[in-house]
């Protein structure tokens, strides 16, 4: 199993694999954090923290707040769609053929981020300035935290996959697909290698 | 999938979220929240200042039990993963997240005790940010190290064994 049928980058040269790749990814979760923990804070801590003082107090820091903060979720959604173009590009191999059933996954992780990341820039572009917790920031925290998930069980996925195709290697038994499933789960391989495909011994 | 499968997407998925809730309320507290601040007059400021620290505090508290729960598993899970890497760098790269964690997890504990704040907490705050951010760093090269370290699998060591021995024989 060679590097090439898991990314784009297998012929650049490893150092830059090795700066590329980790930055891509810390670049990805750095905007998560913020969007995820700016959207927690706009929406839970601040209401509670102001909720005593007058109507026209109020409306001066969020205001303010929201100016900051509508500029941080456009900067996040921006980063996260180019860090994740990226990311799918560069290993998109690696849910193709064999690893198809990890696909459904990854498009389940799209989905909910761009709609979690719609529902936050619409919500913060508005020229209205909400004088109540907006309930749809909440859904949208909600479904960022879903979104989450779904990266965590794509990758899972995506791992048993690769780690079938390095163990069984063409041995692998796929699924039949004339048969119903349960879902995309990675299927356990049902062969074991033998000793007898690996070279023969020097005389 | 079984539950061991389950557990582990579980506890990754509780890391990151509970990371990026952390990171990011670290963040808003203190690059977003003083700009709100700066329309108010001093004492009202001051004011919102504690009653978003307590908020906070419950948020921060809650979040490092959570990382240590969720960290203790994920290490546990991925230490053969570490020791794979390489020699010196899966196990350097852990130790360099957890270090940062740790430090980070005391100077939020420590700005977060009592009823006010630290005179200079603001500046506490924003090593605190530079910090995470440093550990995620870690955090996303370890996690690249393990991927690309193509360790061998118990299949793979059982096929290389049964060879052994065949080739062993006379």
């Amino acid at each position: 199993m060679t590097e090439a049928m898991y990314n784009h980058l297998s012929n650049v040269p490893d150092w830059v694999q090795s700066v590329v790749l980790p930055l891509n990814r810390w670049l990805h979760v750095v905007a998560t954090a913020t969007l995820v923990g700016g959207a927690l804070f706009y929406e839970f801590v601040i209401p509670k923290a102001i909720e005593d003082l007058k109507d026209e107090t109020q409306l001066s820091v969020l205001g303010r707040v929201r100016w900051i903060f509508r500029r941080l979720v456009i900067f996040s959604t921006v980063v996260l769609c180019l860090t994740g173009a990226f990311e799918t590009w560069l290993i998109w191999p690696s849910y193709t053929h064999r690893f198809a059933a990890a696909r459904p996954w990854w498009g389940g992780h799209v989905i909910v981020g761009v709609t979690a990341m719609a529902m936050a820039v619409r919500i913060t572009l508005g020229d209205r300035v909400p004088r109540h917790p907006i309930a749809w920031l909440r859904v949208s925290f909600v479904i960022m935290l879903v979104a989450i998930f779904l990266a965590a069980l794509t990758r899972h996925i995506r791992l048993s996959l690769q780690a079938d195709a390095e163990a069984y290697g063409d041995q692998t038994i796929l699924p039949d697909t004339s048969l119903p499933t349960m879902g995309p789960w990675p299927v356990e391989p049902t062969t074991m290698p033998t000793v007898t495909t690996a070279p023969a011994p020097a005389p | 999938m079984d539950l061991h499968a389950i557990l582990i997407i579980f506890f990754r998925w509780l890391h990151v979220a509970t990371a990026c809730v952390a990171v990011g309320g670290v963040f808003f507290i203190r690059v977003i929240f003083p700009i709100g601040l700066r329309s108010l007059d001093a004492e009202p400021a001051r004011t919102m200042l504690l009653r978003t620290r307590r908020a906070f505090k419950m948020v921060v508290h809650s979040a490092i039990l959570l990382l240590l729960i969720s960290g203790t598993y994920n290490a546990i899970q991925n230490w053969h993963g570490y020791t794979a890497a390489g020699p010196g760098l899966g196990h350097g790269l852990f130790g360099l997240h957890l270090l940062l964690a740790l430090t980070v997890f005391g100077i939020a504990l420590w700005l977060l005790t009592g009823a006010e704040p630290p005179a200079d907490h603001q500046k506490w705050m924003g090593l605190n940010v530079v910090l995470l951010f440093l550990a995620i760093a870690a955090a996303s090269t370890l996690k690249y190290a393990r991927e690309h370290a193509k360790p061998l699998t118990n299949h793979q060591e059982t096929a290389t064994i049964n060879l052994t021995s065949v080739t062993t024989q006379p």
